[in-house]
């Protein structure tokens, strides 16, 4: 049913002109786009592999169409560059937060700013210390989820329908 | 004194820089190793690379020197430094390694497809380029003089000539080799010392600045003026003064140092008594007691001005022309983002040197707020408070450090004019004939290696001239302003380049010239001795607040306005810059 949903907004934007930003877009992690494309193969069943394109279901692109002016590969590089920018506008909220809240901090508690540790002010620990280490954790959390996208959307992108993808492997 | 030792280490310094340079000269001869390396160099060795072309004269001497005189407020400046490279990472590293361009003003014409605003990139990279420079070679000009009293054109005219050869004979293959062996000098010249500065401090009962007074002599001190200085003393003191105060000769003589302003003139040497306070100079004094040991304590509106100082370092670090030319000499996007992981790390361990420097200069080198100099810090520390021979031979590290700072950030900087020089000349040719900028960037062709030595010449030389005119300012304030500017044009041109279809190029150009105009002007009027005080001061000292929203507001609207001109290939562009490179649509 949710599929049935979905079809007619996609057919609605495939008649857009594709150079401009469309009114409605369609979200959709790649994982979600894998999904999507499974249950198409996996709905059509077998025979329908074999007739016409075989392994290429409808909701499946290749590297070709990234980018093309088909609102198919448009749809796969939005997902990918919105999952991407979340990641990173992720990483950069949290570097702001650390960011102002420490002169924030400081310019609201009264107490941490006169504080002392082993003779050294508090602030200046908050401040020239404190953020290094957070920064280097951040940095590699922030490459390895980065990396970790791009392999799930060349995995995507590699085998068009994982689904029927899978299916020969099962066989041999 | 002492003035055969420390130049014996900026002569090897320069001495190692230049022979690099020549070693690399064999294979550098098609144009393309010239400019990125050919892109064989590993992640870690470029991470160092890119740390050694970025710590500057401003991070090695500039936040110490800031510490020292204006205390808590200026710690901020190696935080932002570093975290520039997590947004960065964050955000551009890998997309901007996929685009395959070379230059800000080749990314410009990749995703746009507009020469025009490849043009006015180009002019934003020289201007930046060129104010980076200034400071690096004031830099160089206060660090000799202060360790051997060298007129003040020597270090700049020493860093130039150095930085023109090595541009000129080795390219980028050998920038990358000196960059990484560079990085490790700074590190174990700010690193070691520092070691043996902290034993002396503790052996001393570990004093903190006083929290209540202002700074004082600890002992009896002579100062050496420099430069003529004008001083404002608030305690009457009696000193002994050689050479010209207040326009009469003294030779030896005691002088009641009244309160109110004297003049000391160039060459004249005080000597203070134990306990007395040190005078400032007239113009920006010290920060004091408390409101140096406190954060947001000391000017008006300190939260505007460190959350602006945040905003320009943060984003202002991917819109410096030396940093990103760098991301080239990667294989691919992910070794882009690795690199510069390994970058944030290298970056960490160094920052948490300088404001060291800051505080212990504050105890030991407390002269240098009266001459103004406070730059001078790290390279007087080592010989102030650990003495001796070792004293001397730190004070000679740090002396090699900091010239390497001068010359790596200056030969990657005239790097990246000069290539934007020589592109926009080649591509002058290209287009009369014809062909694109990449075969002409990888035709090994003697006329533009040539063309490219010329505008290294160039671009060396004009800010060279400009450091010699110019007087002085605070070091990492200047690039603090590059940094502001640097934000407020080539941050919103990536990050909107990057991650929005809808970017025109009247937008783009647009947000350039309004973003970067404004942000110019500002530090224009700062440089030029704008108002003192008040918010039209602050929002001029520190432009990045305003100036950076401003210029994202003018790329969105005017690309909105005209988005109509969203580039036919805008989607194919961007899945270049976001696609796998397994996918193979990225050029190698």
């Amino acid at each position: 049913m949710a599929e049935a949903a979905e079809t007619p907004d996609i057919a609605r934007e495939f008649r857009e002109p594709t150079d401009f930003p469309p009114r409605r877009e369609v979200v959709a992690h790649p994982r979600t786009l894998a999904a999507l494309s499974r249950a198409a193969t996996g709905g059509g069943g077998g025979p329908t592999g074999a007739a016409g394109d075989p392994g290429r279901p409808p909701y499946a692109a290749t590297a070709d169409d990234l980018g093309a002016p088909s609102r198919l590969g448009d749809l796969y590089l939005r997902s990918l560059m919105r999952t991407q920018l979340r990641l990173g506008l992720a990483v950069v909220g949290a570097l702001v937060v650390l960011l102002a809240g420490i002169p924030l901090a400081c310019a609201t508690v009264p107490e941490l700013r006169d504080a002392t540790a082993g003779g050294v002010p508090v602030p200046w620990l908050l401040v020239a210390v404190a953020p290094h280490p957070v920064f280097v954790l951040l940095g590699i959390l922030n490459t390895r989820q980065a990396e970790a996208n791009e392999r799930d959307f060349a995995n995507l992108m590699d085998r068009p329908g994982s689904g029927s993808g899978a299916a020969p492997e099962r066989l041999g | 004194m002492i003035s055969g030792h420390p130049l014996v280490a900026v002569v090897l310094v320069c001495a190692a820089t230049a022979l690099f340079g020549v070693h690399g000269l064999r294979p550098g001869r098609a144009t393309s190793d010239f400019f990125v390396a050919s892109r064989t160099v590993s992640p870690m060795r470029n991470a160092a690379a890119i740390g050694g072309e970025y710590l500057s004269a401003a991070s090695f001497l500039g936040i110490a020197g800031l510490v020292l005189a204006f205390g808590a407020d200026m710690l901020w400046y190696g935080i932002g430094y570093t975290a520039g490279y997590l947004v960065l990472l964050a955000l551009v590293a890998a997309p901007l390694r996929r685009s395959g361009a070379y230059t800000l003003p080749d990314f410009a014409e990749v995703r746009l497809g507009s020469v025009r605003v490849r043009r006015l990139a180009a002019v934003m990279v020289v201007l930046i380029g060129w104010l980076y420079l200034l400071p690096q070679l004031q830099g160089a000009s206060l660090t000799l003089r202060t360790v051997s009293g060298a007129p003040l054109w020597a270090g700049p005219v020493t860093v130039t000539v150095v930085v023109v050869w090595v541009v000129a004979w080795g390219g980028m293959r050998s920038v990358t080799l000196v960059q990484a062996f560079q990085y490790w000098l700074k590190l174990t010249a700010i690193a070691l010392p520092v070691v043996f500065l902290l034993l002396a401090w503790r052996a001393d009962g570990a004093p903190w600045p006083d929290s209540d007074a202002p700074p004082r002599f600890r002992e009896t001190t002579t100062v050496s003026i420099r430069q003529p200085v004008e001083i404002r003393v608030t305690e009457p003191v009696v000193v002994t003064v050689r050479g010209h105060l207040d326009d009469r000769p003294y030779d030896g003589g005691q002088v009641l140092l009244t309160p109110g302003t004297h003049r000391f003139a160039d060459g004249a040497r005080a000597t203070f008594p134990a306990g007395a306070d040190v005078p400032h100079p007239v113009g920006t004094p010290p920060r004091e007691g408390r409101s140096w040991t406190l954060p947001l304590a000391g000017t008006e509106h300190p939260l505007y001005a460190t959350y602006s100082l945040l905003v320009a370092t943060l984003l202002g670090t991917m819109g410096l022309p030396h940093v990103l030319v760098r991301f080239h000499t990667s294989p691919d996007g992910p070794s882009a983002r690795r690199t510069t992981r390994n970058v944030l790390g290298l970056l960490s361990v160094f920052y948490l040197m300088p404001p060291l420097y800051g505080l212990l200069g504050r105890i030991y080198t407390p002269e240098l707020l009266m001459t103004g100099r406070t730059d001078a810090t790290v390279l007087l520390l080592p010989g102030r408070v650990v003495g001796g021979t070792l004293g001397t031979l730190l004070g000679a590290l740090v002396l090699a450090g900091a010239f390497a700072a001068f010359l790596s950030t200056a030969s990657g900087l005239t790097m990246s004019v000069a290539g934007v020089f020589a592109q926009e000349i080649e591509r002058g040719r290209a287009d009369r004939g014809r062909g694109g900028a990449r075969e002409a960037v990888a035709r090994p062709a003697r006329r533009e290696l040539l063309t490219l030595r010329l505008s290294g010449v160039t671009a060396a030389a004009v800010p060279c001239l400009l450091s010699l005119i110019a007087t002085h300012y605070s070091v990492a304030d200047v690039v603090g302003l590059a940094f502001a500017v640097a934000a407020s044009s080539f941050c919103p041109l990536l990050l909107l380049g990057i991650w929005w279809r809808g970017l025109t190029p009247q937008g783009a150009a647009a947000g350039l010239l309004v973003g970067g105009g404004t942000a110019m002007a500002a530090v224009v009027l700062t440089m030029a001795g704008g108002p003192d005080e008040g918010w039209a001061a602050i929002l001029l000292s520190r432009p990045a607040a305003w100036t950076v929203p401003l210029t994202f507001a003018v790329m969105v609207g005017v690309s909105y306005l005209t988005r109509r001109h969203i580039p036919e290939g805008a989607g194919r562009a961007l899945a270049r810059l976001h696609a796998p490179e397994s996918l193979g649509l990225s050029p190698r």
